[in-house]
């Protein structure tokens, strides 16, 4: 992205030495790209060639499918139904990190006294495996011992014996999971802004209150344009990491109640782990792919201008 | 938060004090700074609430865990969930977290290292796509690894040990390390190098003797952010594991989904253990991480 241009320098040296250079350059690393062509390369490979095949058991005595499973996931409810959510849950919780994330960024960066505790706390979530997280949150919204109705009881804001079951409707379910989802990204959101805005000279923003300019003022003009990069860059890791997202849902509601919190991650993981349909998983994973490349495509040609960088 | 009040009125009394309009916008600047104390206290408490509940939990009795209506303060303060905890599995998945996020962050520090001060430093053909191919690779979903690396750590007869977490963690961890490292490697003066070459010194000489000294907090924010992610992990863990190599994640998810009477207090015993150290490691290198960021890949 931005930071792909290296840094050449023109160095008069001798022809032996620069042939020193190019071998110690290829020397050191072969390591790393040798371990990626395995590691990367070959699970791509590897996931095309499954989904044209089907039948068979983990991946073993699997057939020859052609593009059937493609036809298959195409009048799957269950496949639309994960589609529809990863997508939906992609989109409200992006743009709910990005905008509480920056704010949280933009707070921290000002100067005032306590301003470390804030720091900490925006990194407290980021430390937190999303896993465990999750297991917790579960816990507090428990529909029997967990906190959050205990304490919607005391506050007489709910009747004790019609206690709401938070994970067992589909839509307070679903409503929970984008809360926890931005709870826990924001973190990763505001550091890297907070990053982003260390880069900002001070210089500029003295000009601009010179010029009169309002804090509001300075916030749209000056201070988001010179965070573009970052702020595309941050877009499109959180995209890439929301679309893939498995963990924090699976230990939350594990895609229930029914498959209503059930996306894409969580339906690969069923064929896989629970049919063993390497065929088909596969092929989910192709879509999910695709459509990865293309936000990240889409975000790269609208939003990105490498002339800052 | 007493201190933290206290230091803010100090800093009020300590300005100038020149006429009424003065102290008009002296009012207003304290309701302001009030408002942004509140809202402050308002973002401490929601983003430290869950944790501290687990913090909390963690004493309880039992069946204090369980009580309906849930209660917010431990009655009777125990350590016996701690205590639970330790003696069960959790402390041996708390070990193969350990050995195996510290073994591949050593790894991928090492590998990472010489590629990205290759990267930064020397000239050598298809340098640049060579780069990109490194980066883009991060892109690759996940989930769609999952069954191809299965099947590699199966050829290598490393599923049920650690080393089916150590490998793919060590290598998926070097794209973002590069990445950051290359940033820190550009931004050590190039005479330095040159120096230490013209006195004889190899390049390789120079970046251990030199470079790697002069960037270590970089490399170390670098370092930590890697552990963090590996520390974390939960999809490789999942399915390249078994009872007895559960890392702390997958072992304190699976007991809180399969035992019919999840004991909540030694689950939030086992998060607060898994998530302190972290904590305490992160609060400490707040600083650096956020110029480790900065250094890297953010810069343009």
């Amino acid at each position: 992205m931005a930071t792909l241009q290296v840094q050449t320098r023109a160095r008069p040296k001798g022809r032996s030495l620069a042939q020193n250079e190019e071998r110690l350059g290829w020397l050191l690393i072969t390591p790393v790209i040798l371990a990626l062509l395995l590691m990367g390369v070959y699970p791509a490979l590897s996931t095309i060639w499954f989904s044209l095949q089907k039948g068979g058991s983990f991946g073993l005595n699997t057939t020859w499918a052609g593009l059937s499973n493609y036809i298959k996931l195409f009048h799957d409810p269950q496949f639309w139904g994960a589609f529809k959510f990863s997508m939906l849950y992609s989109f409200i919780t992006v743009i709910g990190q990005m905008i509480l994330g920056t704010a949280l960024a933009l707070l921290a960066n000002r100067k005032f006294v306590g301003r470390w505790l804030l720091r900490a706390a925006i990194l407290f979530p980021w430390a937190i495996p999303t896993a465990t997280n999750s297991v917790m949150w579960a816990y507090m919204f428990n529909d029997q011992y967990g906190l959050i109705n205990s304490l919607l009881e005391h506050l007489g804001l709910m009747n004790p014996n019609h206690a709401t079951v938070w994970l067992g409707s589909a839509q307070s379910a679903t409503i929970l999971i984008y809360i926890l989802a931005i709870w826990k990204a924001n973190s990763l959101v505001a550091l890297l802004v907070l990053a982003g805005l260390q880069t900002i000279p001070e210089e500029i923003y003295e000009a601009a209150r010179m010029d009169g300019a309002s804090a509001w003022q300075t916030l749209w003009r000056v201070t988001l344009p010179l965070l573009r990069s970052t702020l595309v860059i941050t877009l499109i890791l959180r995209t890439i990491e929301s679309l893939q997202a498995f963990d924090l849902i699976s230990a939350f509601t594990n895609g229930g109640p029914g498959n209503a919190t059930q996306n894409l991650g969580l339906y690969i993981y069923v064929q896989i782990q629970q049919f063993g349909d390497f065929g088909y998983g596969s092929t989910i994973a192709m879509v999910l792919m695709v459509v990865t490349l293309l936000f990240v495509i889409v975000y790269l040609r609208t939003l990105h201008r490498p002339a800052l960088g | 938060m007493a201190t933290m009040d206290t230091s803010s009125q100090q800093e009020l009394l300590a300005l100038p004090r020149t006429g009424t309009r003065s102290l008009r916008s002296r009012l207003r600047n304290l309701s302001g700074r009030g408002g942004m104390y509140i809202l402050l206290l308002l973002i401490l408490l929601i983003q430290f609430f869950p944790m501290l509940w687990a913090l909390l939990t963690s004493f309880m009795t039992p069946a204090q865990t369980t009580s309906i209506p849930a209660t917010l303060f431990p009655t009777t303060p125990t350590l016996s969930s701690y205590i639970t905890a330790l003696q069960g599995d959790i402390g041996r998945y708390y070990v193969n977290s350990i050995i195996a996020s510290l073994s591949a962050t050593i790894i991928t520090m090492i590998l990472g290292t010489l590629a990205a001060y290759a990267f930064a430093r020397l000239r050598f053909r298809f340098k640049t796509p060579l780069l990109i191919f490194v980066l883009s690779l991060s892109l690759f979903p996940p989930l769609a690894q999952v069954i191809p690396l299965y099947q590699i750590l199966q050829m290598l007869h490393l599923v049920g040990t650690l080393g089916a977490l150590i490998l793919p963690y060590s290598v998926l961890g070097l794209p973002l390390a590069i990445l950051i490292m290359i940033g820190f490697f550009q931004d050590v003066p190039i005479e330095f190098e040159e120096a230490a070459v013209v006195d004889g010194m190899s390049r390789l000489g120079a970046l251990l003797r030199i470079i790697v000294p002069i960037t270590i907090p970089g490399l170390f924010a670098t370092a930590i952010i890697v552990f963090v992610g590996n520390w974390n992990e939960y999809l490789f863990a999942l399915n390249y594991t078994t009872t007895n190599t559960y890392t702390l994640p997958v072992g304190i998810v699976t007991i809180s989904q399969t035992e019919f009477t999840t004991n909540f207090g030694v689950l939030s015993a086992a998060t607060v253990m898994s998530v302190v150290p972290l904590v305490i490691l992160i609060l400490l290198l707040e600083r650096r991480i956020v110029s480790g960021l900065m250094a890297g890949g953010l810069k343009g």
